[in-house]
């Protein structure tokens, strides 16, 4: 007795990535129903659904570039099934700089500097390569740059965003590149906001389909400062919004904190951390302070909001992930995590597995 | 609650076999197929309906199922955590073969609750399993090569790890 393909896709449904993709060697019926671009958008959207029991994951790359690690966040911190990066990866000097739908923007940089967005589930991978006058010559300290990719619904399109200042220019640049139509666009009212130094790399956070990064606001409307600036997906602008704390936030080091539905920052003393959490966005006055329990040393940075409210934190020096919770939590979740063939320049950024491939007007690889 | 069912009207079902089966009107309302027939007719429904496609074995399966739901709802106290212990016992009360007749019933049928948590039995089980497990619960004949096959597995490595031993 067989099922029909319709009853099959309600079960495939609730199946995570993993298994669909070995299922595809089940017969040529499933693998046309599994690989079918419709089916993997449904699946994408039942799988973050807030009613199903999503789990926030954390993704990394192995410091000889031959896999790339997943790491579960709850029920306790555990590794999941690692994706295997092309052989061809291994000669590379990869880093994942943003991550969107499944997708991970990777940057590398010999032996020239390429973007490439790449699916490790289903292989699925497009290059992008970086604006034209940004030529290997005079190719700026790669580290002053927020790069970041999202998703733009009704064009059903990804966007690569990235904000640049070159050493030997004052003023900051914005683009984005679009998949579908393979090309870069200048973002207006950019040079308002310059990516800070200090930061060195920043990942950028989605939330409200806009993401944001920590920039210096250098507009005219209001002082000079560090802000967070957003990049609006549907307009294609950029907008600032204010930090929580009054005081000259130049004594602090900052980091954006999300995942679960919270928008977050992290301000770090020379002692301990604090963490604040926008509850209606873009409302200046909304912000509060989170009461929870902290690490109490400033060698300690947030990854993560867990689905239970917890936060992942890494330790810089050794990388170690360590989960926080509320006051009175259980002390077992204290336990330290060690993380598999990672070294000091490992990035974790927050992942959800897909088999969503790229629009079929792009051109993508195999 | 049970004042109201002492009363109420009930509706008869027939199967292939031609079992009747007499149901409250509360309950067939969670059969979509068969309230659907109640509300096109014009007048009071009072022979059987006859259900050409449901097997005695899976309606009276169902049936089981809508009644034990509608008495955890009625007692929300315990309800949640009884009704759990019903399904996992539903579930696991089945073979594949009658599994799988279930979910083309409860599919043909309409019954939504129960054809979400039958599916989801069967993700359960397959969720993990090996490829010849599936192939041989869902009575697939693999219609690759073996160089076809073997070129998908390798392309998709990692998705292997870690299956289940059958």
């Amino acid at each position: 007795m067989t099922l029909p393909p319709e009853l099959l896709e309600i079960i495939f449904l609730r199946l995570p990535v993993r298994s669909l993709i070995q299922f595809k060697c089940v017969c040529k019926q499933w693998r046309s129903l599994i690989s079918d671009p419709y089916f993997a958008k449904l699946h994408y959207d039942v799988a973050i659904a807030p009613t199903h029991n999503n789990n926030t994951k954390l993704l990394y790359l192995s410091s000889d570039f031959s896999r790339a690690c997943c790491v579960k966040t709850e029920p306790s911190i555990h590794h999941d099934y690692p994706f295997k990066l092309q052989e061809t990866y291994k000669n590379h000097s990869l880093r994942i700089i943003g991550s969107c739908r499944g997708f991970v923007l990777l940057r590398n940089y010999k032996p020239k500097p390429v973007l490439i967005l790449w699916n490790p589930a289903t292989g699925s991978h497009v290059r992008v390569p970086y604006p034209n006058n940004s030529s290997n010559s005079e190719f700026p300290c790669p580290d002053f740059f927020c790069h970041g990719v999202v998703y733009e619904k009704s064009n059903d399109d990804y966007l690569v965003i990235m904000g640049s200042v070159r050493p030997l220019k004052r003023k900051p640049e914005w683009k984005f590149f679009s998949v579908r139509s393979n090309s870069w666009k200048e973002i207006e009212g950019g040079d308002c906001f310059t990516p800070n130094i200090s930061m060195g790399h920043q990942l950028g956070l989605l939330y409200n389909e806009a993401i944001h990064w920590l920039a210096v606001y250098n507009g005219s409307d209001y002082p000079r400062g560090i802000v967070i600036v957003a990049f609006d997906i549907a307009t294609k602008t950029l907008s600032m919004i204010p930090l929580p704390y009054p005081q000259d936030p130049s004594q602090w080091e900052l980091s954006l904190v999300g995942g679960a539905g919270f928008f977050g920052i992290c301000m770090l003393n020379e002692f301990w951390p604090y963490i604040f959490v926008m509850k209606e966005y873009k409302v200046e006055s909304s912000w509060i302070l989170i009461d929870m329990l902290l690490p109490s040393d400033n060698t300690m940075i947030p990854l993560c909001f867990t689905q239970s409210g917890d936060v992942v934190w890494m330790n810089r020096i050794n990388k170690d992930l360590i989960k926080f919770g509320k006051l009175g939590s259980n002390e077992e979740e204290l336990q330290e995590f060690k993380l598999d063939f990672c070294d000091k320049d490992t990035v974790l950024v927050m992942f959800n597995e897909s088999l969503l491939s790229l629009p079929s007007s792009c051109r993508q690889e195999e | 609650m049970s004042g109201i069912s002492d009363t109420e009207r009930m509706i008869t079902l027939k199967t292939v076999e031609g079992t009747l089966f007499d149901v409250k009107s509360s309950i067939a309302k969670d059969i979509k197929t068969v309230q659907a027939f109640i509300d096109d007719s014009d007048d009071d429904v009072t022979s059987p309906i006859p259900l050409p496609n449901v097997f005695t074995r899976e309606l009276s399966r169902i049936l089981d199922y809508l009644n034990n739901h509608h008495r955890f709802r009625s007692d929300i106290e315990k309800a949640d955590e009884e009704m759990a212990r019903y399904d996992a016992e539903f579930a696991k009360s089945m073979s594949h073969e009658e599994l799988k007749a279930l979910i083309l019933a409860a599919n043909y049928l309409n019954v939504k609750d129960l054809l979400e948590f039958l599916n989801q039995t069967v993700a359960d089980v397959i969720q993990n399993k090996s490829v010849e497990f599936v192939r041989n619960f869902f009575g697939i004949e693999n219609d690759y090569t073996p160089e076809e096959e073997e070129k998908l597995r390798n392309e998709n490595e990692w998705a292997f790890n870690g299956v289940e031993q059958d």
